[in-house]
């Protein structure tokens, strides 16, 4: 990195973390540290949500993925518009009618303290451990790229992060946030542009998107319905709508977003905001991802995208095989540079034609013998080291702004990799914080304390939950596939979150004294079946376990309620 | 206690119906682009 990168990177992130700190100077209480005295707008609201969604994986994985797969991950995002109308008119209200500071709180006008307590308690455990993770994912990566020290790079993260998060709250997150979206989304905008400037002399972007077409990359909008397909419209609609309902109304790093808005309506009009450009955003960072690949079309791209794996391999017993591999490689894509070159020229000249698509069937070919290859070097680099990631899609982006990027721009994409994954981590601490405080400090132990008390707490608390996050970013390299793991976490206990929120809405017959005990055999049950799986007796994957977990407390709530009944008669 | 939306105060809607129903639209135009768009450069 050049001296003027590192002045940009700096640069931008200081100015953000002094911009919170002054911008919030002036809180005193902890109704303005928590909830941000209620003067937020609605335009503000909807950077903030958005800001908190995306994190440093957003930017470093999905053009990855784009590269790898296409751009059928949009559909994901699909039911995310509906999830948010849906919350509107249900929801939302009613947290503003309670004026709740957490969602938990609701929790206890609909049923009782203790299914309060234990709602916020799994909300801490799943969301504390992603904190960590929210740090160490793009730490991990940008130090093996870089060769930074990887927990001096996850203490700068959180360092900065835990500074403007305890000097200033809710408002102080939503305030960077706007910068933080800013520095994003000029990074994004700028390296979409390099990647069509890059390109060779005579292509343009429709030349771009002709080869990304002919190469299945633009497969947008799939209506096969297939339960086997990960992204299909209808699996985006369906199970889209459900995970974003729980995420934006059950999650506190979402729910604190919106609470903090001036009155109702501006809150209705910040998730409208996120409704609207949600999907254009994650369409746009994907375009930039299949802009990335057509431009390695033109360039003598890695076989393997991660230079740490590659390196071990180069060292092992196993070296020859590797560059045996990676001379087939170039040669295959030399031939398949060939073939686009010549694909552009005739299209550019006759247009699309039986031409055009003998060459394109002949460029399919080569890209399967390609993938084939890039396959055999994971299998080598597992056989080497089966404890080694070989998923290197995470590293196709940061590849591509570091070795082709002019200079400055450097800087400024790895400050949108900071600002993303500091804009995330903030929310959750602030989050964390609140709940900590709301539910559990003031209504359990410390009932009666002044004002400056619980505003004094809620700052110990943000300290106290950043350095949890930093020391769990910073043991996370210790074990292998963490990152699963913390997913496996967070699948154990939302489900059962979730549904207490479900039965809270929806049941109205249930009270305390029937979803309290459901929660807790329901989250049993769950932890019973992941383990039956994970010692074979079963197979599931583990992202059911989040419906299984909600679908569970409802039956079992319905159950106790039954029973209840036979009971009194 | 029961705490549930209001219905017989207010209309669940509202004015924010005509919001709602031009978010979904926009977004249905959204998708219909994004096909337009993959047709553009895909046999």
């Amino acid at each position: 990195m050049s001296p003027i990168d590192w002045i940009v990177l700096c640069g931008a992130l200081a100015l953000i973390v002094l911009y919170g700190i002054i911008k919030t100077r002036h809180i005193k209480t902890s109704e303005g540290y928590l909830r941000g005295d209620g003067t937020m707008q609605w335009w503000l609201i909807g950077i903030s949500i958005m800001a908190t969604q995306a994190s440093a994986i957003t930017f470093l994985s999905t053009p990855g993925q784009a590269y790898a797969d296409g751009m059928s991950f949009v559909q994901f995002y699909f039911g995310l518009p509906l999830a948010m109308v849906l919350l509107c008119i249900f929801v939302l209200p009613l947290y503003y009618k309670l004026k709740v500071y957490t969602a938990y709180q609701f929790l206890e006008s609909r049923f009782d303290l203790k299914t309060r307590s234990l709602t916020s308690i799994l909300f801490l455990i799943q969301r504390g451990l992603a904190a960590g993770i929210t740090i160490y994912a793009p730490s991990i990566i940008l130090s093996t790229i870089l060769g930074w020290n990887l927990n001096l790079t996850n203490v700068i993260i959180g360092f900065l992060v835990i500074l403007y998060t305890v000097a200033g709250g809710t408002q102080a997150v939503s305030q960077t946030q706007k910068q933080q979206m800013i520095v994003i989304m000029t990074g994004m905008f700028l390296a979409f542009f390099f990647s069509i400037h890059l390109l060779p002399e005579n292509m343009g972007f429709n030349d771009a998107m002709f080869i990304a077409g002919e190469t299945g990359r633009l497969n947008v909008i799939d209506f096969e319905f297939d339960l086997s397909n990960r992204y299909n419209v209808w699996s985006g609609l369906i199970g889209g709508t459900f995970l974003f309902l729980s995420y934006f109304g059950t999650d506190q790093s979402q729910v604190q977003r919106y609470l903090s808005g001036k009155s109702l309506n501006e809150s209705r009009m910040g998730l409208m905001f996120n409704g609207l450009f949600k999907i254009p955003m994650q369409f746009f960072i994907l375009l930039v991802g299949v802009m990335v690949f057509v431009f390695f079309q033109f360039q003598q791209s890695p076989m393997h995208f991660n230079p740490a794996n590659t390196a071990i391999v180069l060292e092992s017993d196993r070296s020859d095989d590797y560059l045996l591999l990676e001379s087939e490689y170039l040669d295959v894509i030399a031939e398949k540079k060939g073939l686009i070159h010549q694909y552009t020229d005739l299209r550019q000249t006759e247009g699309r034609g039986q031409g055009t698509e003998a060459l394109a069937n002949e460029i399919r070919g080569l890209m399967d013998a390609e993938n084939q290859l890039r396959e055999d070097a994971r299998q080598l680099i597992s056989q080497v080291d089966s404890r080694l990631d070989t998923k290197d899609t995470d590293y196709v982006f940061i590849s591509f702004v570091l070795n082709y990027l002019p200079v400055g721009l450097v800087g400024l994409l790895l400050a949108v990799i900071f600002s993303a994954a500091m804009s995330s981590t903030a929310s959750e601490l602030n989050a964390l914080s609140t709940t900590t405080v709301v539910d559990l400090y003031k209504r359990n132990f410390a009932k009666e304390k002044s004002d400056n008390h619980y505003l004094r707490a809620s700052k110990g608390f943000t300290i106290l939950w950043g350095l949890i996050a930093l020391a769990f970013a910073t043991f996370a390299s210790l074990f292998e596939n963490l990152i699963q793991a913390v997913n496996i976490i967070g699948s154990l206990f939302y489900g059962a979150i979730l549904g207490v929120f479900v039965a809270a809405f929806f049941m109205k017959h249930l009270k305390g004294r029937h979803i309290f005990p459901a929660t807790l055999i329901a989250e049993a049950m769950v932890i019973g079946t992941y383990f039956l799986d994970r010692y074979g007796y079963i197979e599931l994957g583990y992202l059911w376990l989040n419906l299984l977990g909600c679908v569970l407390v409802m039956i079992v709530g319905q159950v106790i309620y039954y029973l209840y009944k036979i009971k009194l008669k | 206690m029961y705490v549930g939306p209001d219905k017989e105060k207010a209309p669940i809607l509202g004015s924010w119906k005509r919001i709602y129903i031009w978010l979904m639209l926009l977004n249905v135009i959204f998708a219909v682009l994004f096909y337009i768009f993959m047709r553009i450069y895909t046999y």
